[in-house]
């Protein structure tokens, strides 16, 4: 029984993973539907809030830190992923009610669904920070290999702190109302419209209790200060995002029996 | 003859019926009124006991709000019984409505796949069975339109033709039958039967007692909860057509 709980929830992954990605898609199309440009957009939408940011930050309030877009942008992409996911998982289970009251399909794919898609929204978005570099006349080190670690990390976690507002949800409405306000102040408590060093040192510490903004810093490393994210730091955040899964995944398992009879 | 799905003493109590969005502030209103919602308690489904043995096709037939869709989610392990127990033998697929995981945007491919996925196949599965199914449905020049541009019978056939083309023990039908013009009810009538002549056991929901009649050995009454009566089907439909039971 233990070890089902630890095994059940990367089983589950590896089972439906092709149906994940379908129902990902099919998202995204959805999002899209009726455009010209289609996916196009998922590439067009940060290249045109950059520019937006852009002309804001530099040319309105002449901001002086050094190349300060770039380390804007590097931190709001994944920032999006993460907070898009929160608030789609959240209804996930009430909009897909049809799946999870006449089939039997696990109901937490509906969730991990979402995270699915606004990480392949994110990963069509990479390109344009890329071009940004170029621009910028920054330089795309090799340390970018480290990417690919860092978003397993934040799959993980994303997914895994996801499963609670979408259980929550289905027995209060409420909170779906609730999530828009609590992201919005994480958003805030997360540096990336700011640099950490321009905050009381004794914030600093509580900021930095998130494991999300330890995850954007690590972006920040990667894009933005171009230093070797510390591999310690990596594994403990991995150990983190592994365990904030499990124990997700099973909070919503525990309670999905009678999700039929709320919906 | 071995049993595949045995029910026991199963009941099914629902609260709250009538509440359809429930919010903190009418959970506190409840709290504050202590026990205010204990009249709202349904009883679904009464001490259901019944079994089904391999290769059997049964007929379960009720009035509107019986229990039989209730009963047949608590066979398909959707929802829990409040008490007794189910045995399940083999491979199930309910399917309790047309078009599982279906959406009017995509395409009817991707419909075809995705439903196929939800419904259990495996990717390798579904993408030896598309051809077939497409040409089932009767939909090769339309097949990479969007569903939305389906009439309903188009919509009815594609549903029908997918979740036929898996591949369980056992198998739920909740009115599904009646779908898509006469030609093809007949030709879906055929792929049940085909099924049946596979040995596979089938549990079959419908209003209409004719097809029932014809497809089934034996049947089961469900009424306000209760197992009326099991046994051979031409009884159980006689019972159901007597004045107090139409």
């Amino acid at each position: 029984m233990k070890q089902k709980a630890l095994v059940y929830p990367f089983y589950l992954l590896y089972k439906y993973h092709y149906l994940i990605y379908m129902l990902a898609l099919k998202e995204l199309k959805i999002r899209y539907r009726g455009s010209v440009f289609g996916f196009l957009w998922s590439m067009l939408n940060p290249l045109l809030n950059l520019l937006v940011y852009t002309f804001l930050f530099v040319v309105v309030f002449k901001n002086t830190a050094k190349h300060y877009p770039v380390y804007f942008f590097s931190g709001i992409l994944p920032w999006n992923w993460f907070s898009l996911s929160m608030m789609e998982a959240t209804d996930s289970v009430i909009s897909a009610e049809s799946l999870v009251t006449r089939s039997t399909l696990p109901a937490e794919i509906v969730v991990i669904t979402r995270v699915v898609s606004n990480l392949i929204n994110y990963l069509l978005s990479i390109p344009i920070l890329f071009l940004f570099l170029l621009a910028f006349k920054m330089k795309i080190s090799f340390l970018v290999l480290w990417l690919p670690i860092v978003i397993v990390i934040q799959f993980f976690m994303t997914a895994g702190f996801a499963f609670f507002p979408a259980t929550w949800n289905v027995f209060y409405r409420d909170v779906r109302q609730i999530m828009q306000t609590i992201l919005q102040l994480l958003f805030f408590c997360v540096p990336v419209m700011y640099f950490d060093t321009q905050i009381p040192l004794k914030y600093q510490k509580l900021i930095y209790l998130n494991p999300i903004a330890y995850l954007i810093k690590i972006y920040h490393d990667i894009f933005y200060d171009n230093i070797t994210p510390r591999p310690e730091l990596i594994l403990l955040l991995f150990f983190i995002a592994i365990v904030v899964y499990i124990v997700g995944f099973n909070y919503f398992h525990s309670k999905k029996d009678v999700f039929a009879e709320y919906l | 003859m071995s049993v595949v799905v045995e029910v026991k003493n199963v009941s099914k109590v629902f609260r709250r019926h009538t509440k359809k969005h429930f919010s903190i502030k009418s959970a506190f209103v409840d709290f504050l009124k202590h026990g205010a919602n204990k009249k709202e308690i349904v009883r679904a489904l009464d001490n259901v006991s019944f079994e089904v043995i391999s290769g059997q096709t049964l007929g379960i037939v009720g009035k509107n709000g019986a229990g039989k869709s209730t009963l047949l989610k608590i066979i398909s392990s959707i929802i829990k019984p409040t008490s007794g127990s189910i045995k399940v033998k083999g491979s199930l697929a309910p399917l309790l409505e047309l078009g599982t995981g279906f959406h009017p945007e995509l395409t009817g491919r991707e419909n075809i796949i995705i439903s196929g996925l939800i419904l259990g196949l495996s990717k390798k599965e579904i993408y030896k069975k598309i051809d077939e199914i497409i040409e089932f449905a009767e939909l090769k020049d339309v097949i990479d339109e969007p569903v939305r541009t389906y009439s309903s019978g188009m919509y009815s056939r594609l549903a029908f033709s997918t979740a036929f083309s898996i591949d369980p023990d056992i198998i739920i039908l909740d009115e599904i039958l009646s779908v898509g013009d006469i030609a093809f009810a007949s030709k879906s009538k055929e792929k049940v039967k085909e099924f049946k002549n596979k040995n596979k056991t089938i549990l079959f929901v419908s209003h209409d007692l004719k097809s029932v009649k014809e497809m089934c050995d034996e049947a089961i009454l469900i009424e306000s909860g209760r197992l009326a009566k099991k046994g051979d089907v031409d009884s159980v439909i006689d019972m159901c057509l007597l004045p107090k039971h139409a």
